[in-house]
C-alpha cells in the first residue's frame, strides 16, 4: 500500500489536451500510471495518447469510472475545473495550475469541507507518487524515486525532488511523495498527510519539508506530539530570508511581527521530537540515520 | 502586489470609508500650487512609500503654516527611507500626500484578511488602534467575513459593544465595517487594513491610514487595478525579473544565485550561508526552468554589480539536462562572463548534461549535488 495513489487508482487529466497536459500524461503514462481519459470541454470524441478526451468530468466518469483528477487547466479557469470534479464526485484531485487566486481557493476549500467527499491536494504544487505502485500523479521527475518505506510532504516541488533524490541516495526508498503546494491557501495540509501516513503500514518514517510563512509547521509539531508514533525528520527552508519579502511562493514570507519565521517552526517541531535536518545538503544521510535508529 | 496610502485611500473612498482630505504632489511645485489653490495653513505630509515604519523614520510630519508645510515638503520629497521593512536598499518617496489634520479623540484598529491556515476570511477588529495595536492582541476581534453575505446584526452589535460605538458612531462605524468588507472582496485583496480609525471631536470617524495590497495572481480580472503598480518601489533588477516572469529578491551578499523553485531556492541560500558564504539574491526562474527564464536570469546575474561568483543550482523536471548544458554552453560563449561560475544540474538526463558540460573547454566548476556545489563556491567566493 501507500497513500492516495496506488496502481488501483483510475485518473484522468483535466486540460488534457494543453501542451502541459498532454505532456505530462504521456510522461505518466510512461511511469506505469493507470490514466484511463482526459477532460477539455469542446474536445469531446478526441484522443490523446490513445486515450479518449471527454467534454466534461462527468462523463468521463460515466465511461471510465474514474476516481482521480489531475488539472493542468489554466490559472483563471482551474478553481472551476477543481469544483467540476468534485462535483462529479472524484475521491482525489491534484491541482499542478499555479496562480489560482487565493478568494478563489477560500470558497473552493469551503465548498469541499461540505461535501467531504473530495480531497484536493494542491493546487500549485508538483503532484503525488507511490513508487511500489509504479503510480506518478503530478511532474515530478520519475528516475529520483525508489520504493520503500519514508514518506515525504513538502510544501515545494523541486525541494522535494532534492529531498526525495537525497533520501534514495542515501539507500532509503519512498512509500509515497506528496507535494501539497507552495500557495497560501491549500486543499490538503501537513496534518491530513501524516495522518493518512500514520495509518499507512508501508510508510515507517516521515520525511517533512517545510518552509518560512503561516503556521502549518507549528500546527503540525502539536499534532506530532499527540498522534505520532513514527520517526519523523524536518528541513525547514528560509531560515536566512528576509523579512516581508515574497520568497517565489505565494505563501513563502515571513511577516511583520516576525510570523512565518523558520526558526519558531523549528523550536516547534523539536519540541514534538522531531529531528531536524538545518543543513539542505544532508537531509537524506540524516533521513538514514534515523530509519537506522528505529528499525 | 503593494499599492500606496493615497492609492489605498481611493480605493476605500469609492466603497464608502470617509478619509481626511488629502493632495497628492510629486514636485514642488505642485505642492505650492496645492497650498495656494486650497489656502492650506496646516497639513500632515506624509511619505508614500510601498513599507511601514514611515512616522519612525521621520517621514510623517506636520506643517503648521505653509512656510513650514513647504520646508517639510522639501525634505520629504524625494527621501529615501531605510528600515527593516525597505530592505537595505530602501525606498525613495517620489510622492508625498498633503493631509488636512484631525483632531483625535480615540483611535480604533480594523482589517480584512486571510487566515490561510484556518483557509478563512476574517475581519479585525481592535478598540487600540495606531501605535497600540501591536501590544493590544488580546482587544482584537476575529470575525468570519463569507463573500457572499454580509455580517448579522449580532455580529455588528457585538463589534460595535467592544469598541465603545452607540448611537451615531455605531451607525457609521457599521458602514465603514461592511465597505472594507466590499472593498476586500471586490478588489480581490489579501489586506484591507484602517490603522488608525480615528474617532474626532466631533464624533466623525475617518481612516488616517490605510493599507490595501492586492492578490496579483487576481489581477488578470482587474485590468484596471494592475495600473496601480509602482515599479518605483522595486529595483531595476527587481523589475527587469517581474517583466520577465522570474522571482528575484535582493540580498546583500556576493554570491549570485540561479535556482529553479522557490523552496530549493531558499534552501540554496540557507546553505551558502551556514557555510559562511553570503548569497547576492534570490532568484527562481521557475519550477520548469525553461530556456527563455534560464537565459534571462543569466543575463540579470551578469549585469549585478555586487555579484562576484555564480552558483547555478537547477533540478530539472521537463526540460532536461542535456538541453540545459547545451544552452549553458552557449550562453557561456556568447556572453563571456568575466566571474567564476559553479553550475550543478541535476534531474532528468543528468548524466549526459554534465558530461556535455565537463567536454566543454569551458571555465566553469561542476558540482554532483547541493553541498558540493555550496561549498565550492563560498570558497571561491572568499578569493575573488
Amino acid at each position: 500500500m501507500a497513500i492516495l495513489v496506488s496502481k488501483k487508482s483510475k485518473i484522468i487529466t483535466q486540460g488534457i489536451t494543453g501542451s502541459a497536459g498532454t505532456y505530462y500524461t504521456g510522461n505518466c503514462l510512461e511511469y506505469g500510471t493507470p490514466i484511463v481519459g482526459g477532460v477539455t470541454p469542446g474536445k469531446g470524441g478526441e484522443f490523446v495518447h490513445g486515450l479518449p478526451v471527454f467534454n466534461t468530468v462527468k462523463e468521463a466518469c460515466k465511461a471510465t469510472g474514474c476516481t482521480v483528477s489531475m488539472i493542468y487547466v489554466p490559472a483563471p479557469f482551474a478553481g472551476d475545473a477543481i469544483l467540476e470534479a468534485a462535483d462529479a464526485g472524484l475521491e482525489l484531485v491534484v491541482c499542478i495550475t499555479e496562480g489560482i487566486p487565493i478568494h478563489d481557493m477560500v470558497e473552493i476549500t469551503r465548498k469541499l469541507a461540505k461535501t467531504k467527499k473530495t480531497r484536493l491536494i494542491g493546487p500549485n504544487c508538483p503532484g503525488v507518487i507511490s513508487p511500489k505502485e509504479a503510480c506518478k500523479v503530478g511532474i515530478m521527475p520519475s528516475y529520483i524515486h525508489r520504493p520503500g518505506h519514508v514518506g515525504i510532504v513538502s510544501r515545494s516541488g523541486t525541494l522535494l525532488y532534492e529531498t526525495v533524490l537525497q533520501t534514495t541516495q542515501s539507500g532509503l526508498g519512498q512509500s509515497t511523495c506528496v507535494g501539497i503546494g507552495g500557495d497560501p491557501i491549500q486543499g490538503t495540509s501537513f496534518i491530513e498527510i501524516f495522518s493518512l501516513f500514520e495509518q499507512d503500514p508501508k510508510t515507517h518514517a516521515i520525511l517533512l519539508v517545510g518552509e518560512i510563512g503561516g503556521s502549518a509547521e507549528e500546527e503540525t509539531a502539536e499534532w506530532i506530539k499527540k498522534h505520532c508514533t513514527k520517526p519523523v525528520v524536518a528541513y525547514i527552508a528560509g531560515m536566512y530570508a528576509p523579512k516581508g519579502r515574497r520568497m517565489g511562493h505565494a505563501g513563502a514570507m515571513i511577516g511583520k511581527n516576525n510570523t512565518g519565521i523558520a526558526s519558531t517552526k523549528i523550536e516547534a517541531l523539536r519540541k514534538a521530537q522531531v529531528t531536524i535536518v538545518e543543513s539542505a545538503a544532508a537531509i537524506g544521510a540524516e533521513m538514514a540515520k534515523v530509519v537506522k535508529k528505529y528499525a | 502586489m503593494d499599492i500606496h496610502e493615497f492609492q489605498a485611500k481611493e480605493l476605500l473612498q469609492k466603497k464608502g470609508v470617509p478619509t481626511p482630505p488629502f493632495f497628492i504632489a510629486s514636485s514642488m511645485e505642485e505642492v505650492e500650487s496645492i497650498l495656494k489653490k486650497n489656502n492650506l495653513n496646516d497639513c500632515i505630509v506624509k511619505v508614500q512609500i510601498h513599507a511601514g515604519g514611515r512616522g519612525k523614520a521621520g517621514g510623517v510630519r506636520r506643517g503648521k503654516s505653509q512656510k513650514e508645510i513647504l520646508e517639510i515638503s522639501r525634505e520629504l520629497l524625494g527621501m529615501k527611507i531605510v528600515n527593516e521593512q525597505t530592505g537595505p536598499d530602501g525606498l525613495v518617496a517620489n510622492k508625498i500626500m498633503l493631509c488636512y489634520p484631525v483632531d483625535i479623540v480615540k483611535e480604533y484598529y480594523l482589517a480584512a484578511t486571510i487566515d490561510r491556515d484556518k483557509r478563512i476570511c476574517i475581519l479585525l477588529t481592535s478598540r487600540s488602534g495606531g501605535m497600540e495595536v501591536e501590544k493590544a492582541h488580546e482587544t482584537i476581534i476575529r470575525t468570519e467575513l463569507f463573500s457572499q453575505k454580509s455580517l448579522p446584526k449580532t455580529q455588528f452589535d457585538h463589534i460595535a459593544r467592544a469598541l465603545g460605538w452607540t448611537g451615531q458612531t455605531k451607525e457609521d462605524g457599521i458602514n465603514i465595517i461592511t465597505a472594507i468588507r466590499d472593498a476586500f472582496f471586490y478588489y480581490d485583496a489579501t489586506l484591507v487594513e484602517i490603522n488608525p480609525l480615528a474617532l474626532d471631536k466631533d464624533g466623525r470617524l475617518s481612516a488616517i491610514d490605510a493599507k490595501v495590497t492586492l492578490d496579483e495572481d487576481a489581477l488578470f480580472r482587474h485590468p484596471d487595478l494592475a495600473l496601480l503598480d509602482d515599479p518605483s518601489q522595486r529595483s531595476p533588477d527587481e523589475n527587469e525579473a517581474k517583466s520577465k516572469g522570474l522571482a528575484f529578491v535582493h540580498l546583500d551578499g556576493t554570491i549570485g544565485c540561479m535556482v529553479n523553485g522557490a523552496g530549493l531556492a531558499m534552501a540554496t541560500i540557507d546553505l551558502i550561508s551556514e557555510r559562511g558564504g553570503k548569497a547576492a539574491n534570490f532568484l527562481d526562474v521557475g519550477g520548469l526552468s525553461t530556456t527563455k527564464n534560464i537565459t534571462y536570469g543569466f543575463d540579470i546575474l551578469l549585469s549585478e554589480k555586487p555579484v562576484k561568483v555564480i552558483f547555478i543550482n537547477l533540478y530539472s523536471g521537463i526540460n532536461d539536462c542535456a538541453s540545459i548544458a547545451e544552452l549553458f554552453k552557449n550562453l557561456i560563449s556568447a556572453k563571456k562572463p568575466k566571474i567564476p561560475l559553479v553550475i550543478r544540474l541535476e534531474g532528468n538526463k543528468s548524466k549526459e548534461g554534465k558530461e556535455i558540460l565537463a567536454n566543454a573547454a569551458l571555465d566553469i566548476v561542476l558540482a554532483d549535488t547541493i553541498g558540493e556545489g555550496v561549498e565550492k563556491v563560498v570558497k571561491i567566493s572568499k578569493k575573488v
